[in-house]
């Protein structure tokens, strides 16, 4: 039987996880090339809300922690096909054949490199939520100032003593777009003949009109080289978690975090009983064989008290 | 940050006519007998370039294309044949070879209008100059590809003049193709068929069936489209 048991709330520990919680933070820019276009992007992502619920089966059940966006940037590059005339039939084949004997040459009259740039802040325009099953896990950390010869009382002095850590390790995490704001086709539309207008605006109107009813629907046109088909949202999804990698992004750094960086507990080691009075130097007793488990209503810490300092 | 290129020359090529190969006008001209012949390419009045054509008997090539606008000599020394750049062309000097009843097909891919080719045939002893392109012969085509909305008159060797239109473009939801190019057979008394009416970015073939023959279309009334009614007038209604 362990020497001390500590237990805290589920409510304690909602509030332990909200410091953690807070505390994350990251940011990542790139560019990838897709053929006919090209995507750069600047994210950055912080968490907010969620809920906690301590299982029985010694879990931690974190839901529907908010990923807020900021900055959220998209830059898409994309190639537009030359506009040419010309290149008509002059002889057709004799009969029985059938096709073009003779062809006139295609004049092209209108080529972009590298084309038009579409600039697209999706901050506030796209929500997604990260779920995830953790166990707690227990880690000691050595001081890193605590140097050969000094002692725990150096350490404390110092302010730096060893501690016992509590982890958030994920069992699973889960990323999900959960809603894309209707506006963002009617946004990538007006980008788009925004840009085409930026193109062609010093053309006189005739020869603006002309290439545009050659070029067809400009919007229709981008939409096809972006391959965007029916559903956007679909489109923005796949784009930013499968060809951009967002959510494995987002989803590596929270699991990096909750396992590795913030822990969501920290324990002295040896733990303080009695501070410094007077002469008399602090009382602290060593911990060895620290544990944690997780019921449906809190964490219990158990621990055994240690034969040296 | 974009690099777009208009070929500005093709949005302000006017008029356009046989004797000033352009951007929006070429000729394509049969070559029926075997022979060694040296090509001599100028615009306005300069010679910049030649090039040799190989005329042989036999042979499936239907068509040499040669860009006039390459022949200028700050600019790299390519040619466009319509197909099998390797047998067709030495693109460095510029000799071409093509089977007899092929077409050379001469036109401009940029810049402005201005250009002019002759042929000169080289027998064993002598030159002799055999085709002018300011004087078409009887199967050649000239071709035309008129882009800006307005009337137009077309006229020709016989002196015969034809008005023609080039309708406005309608921006629409899928991509303008235009019609199939309008033919017009050109003989010494001139103009087949009536008024020419055009979508913009149709062509035109005139069929040359005359000697000595020239065609010119120029612009007389420009369209500028919907809203280019003139200023806007505003009345005060306390002086009426």
């Amino acid at each position: 039987m362990a020497h001390f048991t500590v237990a805290a709330s589920e409510n304690t520990f909602r509030k332990l996880f909200t410091v953690v919680r807070d505390n994350v933070s990251a940011s990542t820019s790139g560019s990838k090339s897709f053929g006919p276009f090209k995507a750069s992007w600047a994210f950055g992502f912080k968490l907010a809300g969620g809920t906690v619920d301590l299982q029985s089966n010694n879990s931690v059940l974190i839901s529907e922690l908010d990923i807020i966006y900021t900055p959220a940037s998209l830059t898409l590059s994309v190639d537009i096909p030359q506009i040419c005339v010309g290149g008509f039939c002059l002889i057709p084949k004799p009969w029985p054949w059938k096709g073009c004997l003779i062809s006139a040459p295609k004049i092209c009259i209108f080529s972009a490199n590298p084309d038009i740039t579409l600039p697209i802040n999706l901050s506030g325009l796209i929500q997604s939520e990260i779920s995830g099953a953790f166990r707690v896990k227990t880690k000691y950390h050595q001081s890193n100032s605590r140097k050969a010869g000094m002692n725990y009382l150096d350490a404390e002095d110092k302010k730096d003593p060893n501690q016992w850590q509590f982890y958030l390790d994920p069992i699973w995490l889960d990323i999900d777009i959960i809603d894309i704001a209707d506006t963002i086709g009617n946004i990538l539309d007006m980008f788009i003949n925004n840009a085409i207008d930026a193109l062609l605006g010093w053309l006189p109107g005739w020869a603006k009109n002309l290439i545009k009813a050659i070029m067809g629907s400009a919007t229709k046109l981008i939409r096809k080289i972006l391959d965007i088909g029916d559903d956007i949202d679909e489109w923005l999804s796949n784009l930013l978690g499968v060809s951009i990698g967002l959510f494995d992004f987002v989803v590596t750094i929270v699991a990096d975090y909750f396992a590795n960086k913030f822990p969501i507990l920290k324990v002295e080691d040896p733990y303080p009983i009695l501070p410094y009075s007077g002469s008399l130097i602090p009382v602290k007793i060593p911990l060895l064989n620290v544990g944690v488990n997780i019921t449906n209503t809190e964490m219990v810490l158990t621990a055994d008290v240690g034969a040296t300092l | 940050m974009s690099n777009s290129h208009i070929n500005s020359y093709a949005l302000e090529h006017n008029p356009v006519a046989s004797e000033e190969i352009g951007i929006l006008g070429g000729v394509a001209h049969k070559m029926t007998q075997t022979a060694e012949y040296l090509g001599t390419v100028l615009f306005r009045g300069r010679e910049i370039g030649n090039f040799t054509l190989n005329v042989t008997a036999e042979g499936a090539t239907s068509q040499v294309d040669v860009d006039l606008f390459s022949f200028f000599p700050e600019l790299p020394k390519a040619v466009t044949p319509s197909c099998c750049p390797d047998e067709q062309a030495d693109s460095q000097n510029r000799i071409f070879t093509m089977a007899k009843d092929s077409y050379l097909v001469l036109f401009a891919s940029e810049g402005p209008p201005g250009y002019r080719v002759t042929l000169d045939r080289l027998d064993p002893d002598e030159r002799v100059r055999v085709y002018d392109t300011r004087e078409l012969k009887r199967d050649d085509i000239f071709f035309m590809t008129l882009l800006r909305p307005g009337t137009y008159t077309f006229t020709c060797h016989s002196g015969q003049v034809v008005n023609g239109t080039v309708t406005y473009p309608v921006v629409g939801e899928d991509p303008f193709v235009p019609q199939e190019p309008r033919l017009v057979d050109l003989t010494a008394a001139g103009f087949s068929g009536g008024e020419i009416t055009l979508q913009p970015a149709q062509g035109v073939v005139f069929n040359i069936q005359a000697d000595n023959a020239w065609v010119r279309a120029e612009l007389t009334a420009p369209n500028n489209g919907p809203g280019d009614g003139g200023p806007v007038r505003w009345n005060n209604p306390l002086n009426q």
